[in-house]
């Protein structure tokens, strides 16, 4: 019982959103007729970032240079301890490489597409 | 890539109106939504799209919930509302009371008082209620979208429904 009105519900749900498309106003169809043509034509890639870091030093060189420093500092003092440094050179792989921040926060969600639809 | 957001634009909107309760705030959501879509990740392959638009579109929201949550605790601060003008205390109380459903209402009624009655949800159970009754995402795939537990999405998705079956209670639904 409680089921079947839950599925009734969510019919009404579904329908009041559904209708709520259909019965949207012309001048709003059109404005997202032209948002669409927008981004369609916006389309080509954004250049990454490769600005001027500190004093004149490229950002990704001063980057990688400064990771690979860190990484050596922690090498050296991790020696005979268990840390397990083939994690870290990873974890170093994906901090240095070019993928912007929003890339590396939707990781778990890139992962999910590829186990889902790979 | 043209067919894939003609489709999924109106819902888009309106999935952005609903949580923005402005019809402009909500085309410059989808707008956002739509071209990061295009400009990032129009190379993966179409079946991603729809995961991957409805994640963006949601993330955008949430953003947009929060920006205009800071905004709105300085305007209480200052007693200003939207258009700069001072409230009075009785217009600073939200809503708590519902109008009492008439049994015999008609359908179009009900859908529209349905309608109000998801406006009012908080962000994250109309979220979880639109991705996964209208939107068709099962739990884990709107846990994913919505970066949250898939625990979390129970949690708002049950309160939704709840809230939904008590204030419809007179209804004939």
């Amino acid at each position: 019982m409680y089921k079947e009105a839950e599925v009734e519900l969510l019919n009404k749900v579904r329908q009041g959103l559904t209708e709520q498309c259909d019965e949207l106003p012309d001048v709003t169809l059109r404005k997202l007729d032209v948002m669409r043509s927008n981004a369609l034509n916006a389309s080509a890639p954004k250049q990454r970032f490769l600005g001027q870091g500190l004093l004149g030093i490229p950002f990704v060189p001063l980057s990688a240079a400064l990771s690979a420093g860190v990484l050596g500092v922690a090498l050296l003092m991790t020696q005979g301890s268990d840390i397990d440094i083939e994690k870290m050179v990873s974890d170093e792989d994906v901090l240095m490489s070019n993928e912007d921040m929003e890339f590396l926060e939707n990781l778990e969600l890139y992962e999910w597409l590829d186990a889902e639809y790979g | 890539m043209d067919h894939f957001l003609k489709r999924v634009e109106r819902r888009a909107f309106v999935t952005a109106r609903i949580a923005t309760k402005d019809g402009e705030e909500a085309l410059d959501i989808v707008q956002d939504a739509m071209l990061k879509l295009v400009q990032k990740y129009g190379d993966r392959p179409e079946s991603e799209w729809g995961a991957l638009f409805n994640s963006i579109l949601h993330s955008k929201i949430h953003d947009w919930y929060r920006r205009s949550t800071v905004r709105n605790r300085w305007r209480v601060f200052f007693g200003l509302n939207s258009d700069g003008r001072t409230d009075s205390p009785d217009e600073r109380v939200p809503q708590t009371q519902f109008p009492e459903p008439d049994h015999q209402m008609s359908s179009d009624l009900l859908g529209e008082h349905l309608n109000d009655l998801i406006a009012q949800l908080p962000l994250r159970q109309q979220q979880a209620l639109i991705l996964r009754a209208w939107e068709g995402y099962n739990i884990a795939q709107t846990a994913k979208i919505m970066k949250c537990s898939e625990g979390s999405v129970k949690t708002h998705y049950s309160r939704a429904i709840h809230v939904l079956r008590e204030k419809l209670g007179g209804y004939d639904v």
